[in-house]
């Protein structure tokens, strides 16, 4: 094999045979159609959470934190925008150690950014208001979204749903903290966490009926 | 034969199917020598065998999305299903030697075996739509071909199509083996990109060129 060619199907080592190369262009081809898919569902995301900001504003305290809590700010947006959503589809493939790495890393950041705000106002009063409300509206949209576009029903296994059920509950969730200026613990653990958690829940559930029914309708 | 011991395969062919190609690559690494030495004890042709990998490796790729776990050991079925695809495709290579051996060798006698395994045939209706396919999909390879550069349209003539050697290509154009391989891998790949997702035509094209009505 000529170093040409070894350059150009990036195996400096490996033997690459015609047939392999032919495979690999033909997942390469599905990885590119994937690719046109996500990417206008991601600006569909984050223009729908701009209109949010647009509409209803920012919190007035939020760009008053120190520039490394905006920096965590930003890590979780990655996550929920990109990195949960790219796996979901099965756009990124990263190993068993890096999916639980960033499972626990989006879990630390959110109770962060969530709760990282709050008083400790611990008067907890059980209700639901308005955020809550707008949790589940907001994310149902985001999931309908996910539904209309295939998103849930790109990988094999449905196990593979939850991965943007969860980028769909934490763009919820962010939009929200970055909105909701209440600062008391027991709204903030009931309407943004819990409505989160219910949103997850659900989007769970409607990701693998989506995947099955697809699977279903190509058998 | 029972097959090797088969070693973490399953997770492989998961994100294969999802479509990572690296693990498609490890995949292939790994089932390649054990399906060549399959296919050898079988044919015992080299350059037959490696047509039979390249083919049943194509095939198990247009069929990977129905690839199913059959019983509790998940790699060993990866590793069987390769294997009965590779099989197959040996034995309907075996079988269409013998049949051409036969045609040789007993012509008088072509029509007496000819109603013994009349089921054996495809009806008219399945053969006519057949033939409509082949033409269609010869129709669509002819039409890649055709827009490939002058450099890897002759490569890929005078290899898939004329079933000349890569070393008899290169002799023939005058130029390094190596440069005829690098422009037969081009080829291959803008072909791949022309075609799209015609498995029919993929299969078509992993086959011997000589056997297809090209001009």
């Amino acid at each position: 094999m000529s170093d040409d060619r070894r350059a150009e199907v990036g195996a400096p080592d490996a033997e690459i045979s015609d047939v392999e190369s032919l495979i690999c262009a033909d997942l390469d081809r599905h990885q590119k159609a994937k690719r046109r898919h996500f990417v206008p569902a991601l600006l569909l995301m984050v223009l729908s959470a701009a209109s949010m900001f647009l509409v209803a504003g920012i919190r007035p305290d939020l760009l008053d934190q120190p520039a490394w809590v905006l920096a965590i700010h930003a890590a979780l947006w990655a996550l929920c925008l990109v990195a949960l959503p790219a796996i979901g589809v099965g756009l990124w493939f990263p190993p068993r150690w890096q999916r639980v790495g960033l499972v626990l890393l989006a879990v630390v950041l959110t109770a962060y950014t969530t709760l990282g705000l709050a008083s400790a106002d611990a008067n907890f009063s059980f209700s639901i208001d308005h955020c809550g409300v707008i949790v589940l509206a907001y994310g149902a949209a985001l999931l309908g979204l996910g539904v209309v576009s295939g998103a849930f029903a790109q990988r094999r296994r449905s196990a593979a749903s939850y991965w943007i059920a969860g980028g769909v509950s934490l763009t919820t969730l962010q939009t929200l903290t970055f909105q909701c200026p209440k600062t008391g613990m027991a709204h903030i653990v009931w309407n943004h966490l819990g409505g989160a958690i219910v949103l997850m829940t659900l989007a769970g559930a409607v990701g693998v009926w989506a995947h099955r029914r697809r699977q279903k309708l190509a058998a | 034969m029972s097959p090797p011991q088969a070693q973490a395969l399953y997770p492989l062919m998961e994100r294969y199917v999802d479509g990572d190609k690296r693990a498609f690559r490890e995949l292939y690494a790994l089932l390649n020598p054990r399906l060549r030495g399959f296919l050898m004890k079988m044919i015992r042709n080299e350059p037959v065998v490696e047509d039979l990998l390249q083919l049943a490796m194509l095939k198990a790729h247009v069929a990977r999305d129905r690839f199913e776990v059959q019983g509790s050991d998940a790699d060993g079925s990866v590793q069987a299903w390769y294997f009965t695809i590779a099989r197959n495709a040996a034995m309907d290579w075996l079988r269409k030697q013998n049949r051409g051996a036969q045609k040789v060798v007993a012509t008088g006698a072509s029509e007496l075996r000819v109603a013994n395994h009349a089921d054996e045939r495809p009806n008219v209706e399945d053969a006519v739509a057949s033939e409509e396919r082949r033409e269609e999909i010869i129709v669509r390879v002819r039409e890649a071909i055709a827009q490939l550069p002058p450099g890897q349209r002759a490569v890929l003539e005078m290899h898939k199509l004329e079933g000349m050697s890569m070393a008899q290509v290169a002799e023939k154009l005058g130029v390094r083996e190596g440069a005829v391989r690098v422009r037969a891998h081009r080829g291959y790949k803008a072909l791949a990109k022309l075609l799209g997702s015609s498995s029919l035509a993929w299969l078509w094209l992993s086959l011997d060129g000589k056997e297809l009505p090209w001009s």
